[in-house]
């Protein structure tokens, strides 16, 4: 084995170890997430505070890669600049596949918690609002918003919320299960910069042509409809088209418009 | 006579009374033997058997009282065992292997807390003019239909 691909099989290894590490934090924390769900099916509170504290202990794995890089390893692979674009794109797939892994691995608990939101939810619809002056059962059209009800007995306006179990499937809950259900393709946008990234590098730098520019435009507009959709979908509700146009504009004025091979083709519009 | 308001309250006293004695505030035993429940071993078990007791006695004692919004608190009431036993239930215990533990029990430290602050929002509420009492009758108007007064007070009158 030459000195170069024992360099690279050492560099494997360690990534390897941060992988076996993650999939332990995944396996331990995937019972400790989902019993803190069951445990507060109503309050997204301690969830949220349960993967906050697991995003920042994953985050501290994953920065040992950035370190352990920049300070033993960068330098071995100098000796040779094909060696250390390997290097670099074997760092860079590690960073993009243990990213991957950690968000849906998180998708996933979130996903199997909301699933077992959805039938208190609906039990907790049926429950009648009664009128706060004369107890009779209000007509309430829409439980999942605070909505205004005139009391067809006695007259009172009523402000009806939604009962805790059915905001928490119908927020918390949804918005998890729509976001997991867009995730696959903002990974595939990952991936799709990455590879553009390579392409250019071995051309050069040459500018990226817009055929590329316009596929990511594409996937970024179908990661934003995914999610309106699903979360349209699960709510029974009209997709929110002006949701979708108002992350594009913002995907058009930060990305694409920052590209001038995009300016010239296409003009600016956003900025 | 007792109101819905005064039961609440009085719920609510009992709940903190067993947490107090639960946690080793107080003597468990004597709270315990109070609220006629007999020694099962098990903490847990027998917190469970004194909410019960109290929850059965607050939506007896709600029925009785009546009025739009007894149903309102029996349910809530209905609801005590379940949360107060989340409250108590200790964090999960996995992640020791992965350090994870303390993770675990940082994110339900502050729970009880929120509970006590937010937990009483009443799902259905009207508003009442702030001068004769009357509840608002028609959505958008916020002029009283009784008094004719404005149902809120105005903040530029703050000295």
């Amino acid at each position: 084995m030459s000195e170069h691909e024992a360099l690279v099989q050492r560099w494997q290894a360690f990534l390897d170890k941060i992988f076996e590490r993650l999939d332990e934090i995944c396996t331990e924390a995937e019972p400790g997430v989902k019993a803190i769900g069951a445990q507060h099916p109503d309050d997204s509170l301690p969830l949220g505070n349960a993967i906050t504290g697991l995003d920042h202990r994953v985050q501290q794995l994953k920065d040992r890669i950035e370190k352990t890089w920049d300070d033993q390893v960068g330098e071995k692979f100098e000796v040779d600049s094909k060696l250390h674009d390997r290097g670099l794109d074997m760092k860079q797939d590690a960073e993009l596949t243990f990213d991957e892994r950690w968000t849906l691995a998180k998708a996933r608990w979130l996903s199997d918690l909301a699933r077992d939101a959805f039938p208190r939810a609906l039990a907790a619809i049926e429950q009648p609002a009664p009128c706060t002056s004369c107890g009779a059962p209000l007509a309430v059209k829409n439980r999942l918003e605070v909505e205004a009800v005139t009391c067809g007995h006695c007259g009172v306006v009523n402000q009806v919320a939604p009962p805790p179990a059915v905001y928490a499937y119908f927020g918390f809950g949804v918005t998890n299960l729509a976001e997991a259900a867009a995730l696959p393709i903002r990974h595939a946008i990952e991936r799709q910069r990455v590879q553009v990234d390579r392409w250019r590098r071995a051309r050069d730098w040459a500018p990226e042509p817009v055929e590329s520019l316009e596929e990511w435009e594409r996937m970024e507009r179908s990661y934003w409809r995914t999610l309106a959709e699903e979360r349209a979908r699960l709510r029974n509700e009209p997709v929110d088209e002006a949701f979708i146009e108002s992350r594009m504009i913002f995907f058009y004025k930060y990305s694409l418009e920052n590209n001038q091979v995009w300016v010239r083709a296409k003009g600016k519009r956003y900025t | 006579m007792m109101t819905l308001y005064d039961l609440a309250d009085a719920v609510g006293a009992h709940r903190e009374r067993l947490l107090g004695a639960y946690r080793d505030e107080e003597p468990w035993e004597p709270v315990r033997a109070s609220y006629g429940v007999a020694p099962l071993g098990a903490r847990d078990a027998e917190l469970r058997a004194c909410l019960e007791a109290v929850a059965a006695w607050g939506k007896g004692a709600a029925q009785q009282i009546g009025g739009p919004e007894a149903p309102a608190l029996a349910a809530r009431v209905d609801e005590l065992v379940r949360d107060t036993m989340s409250e108590v239930a200790p964090a999960p215990a996995t992640g020791a292997k992965a350090g994870l533990a303390a993770i675990f029990a940082n994110a339900t430290a502050h729970v009880g807390w929120w509970k006590e602050r937010y937990g009483k929002v009443k799902l259905t509420d009207a508003a009442r003019c702030r001068t004769c009492g009357a509840r608002q009758t028609q959505a958008l108007v916020f002029e009283c239909m009784h008094c004719g007064r404005f149902l809120y007070g105005d903040p530029k009158a703050q000295t």
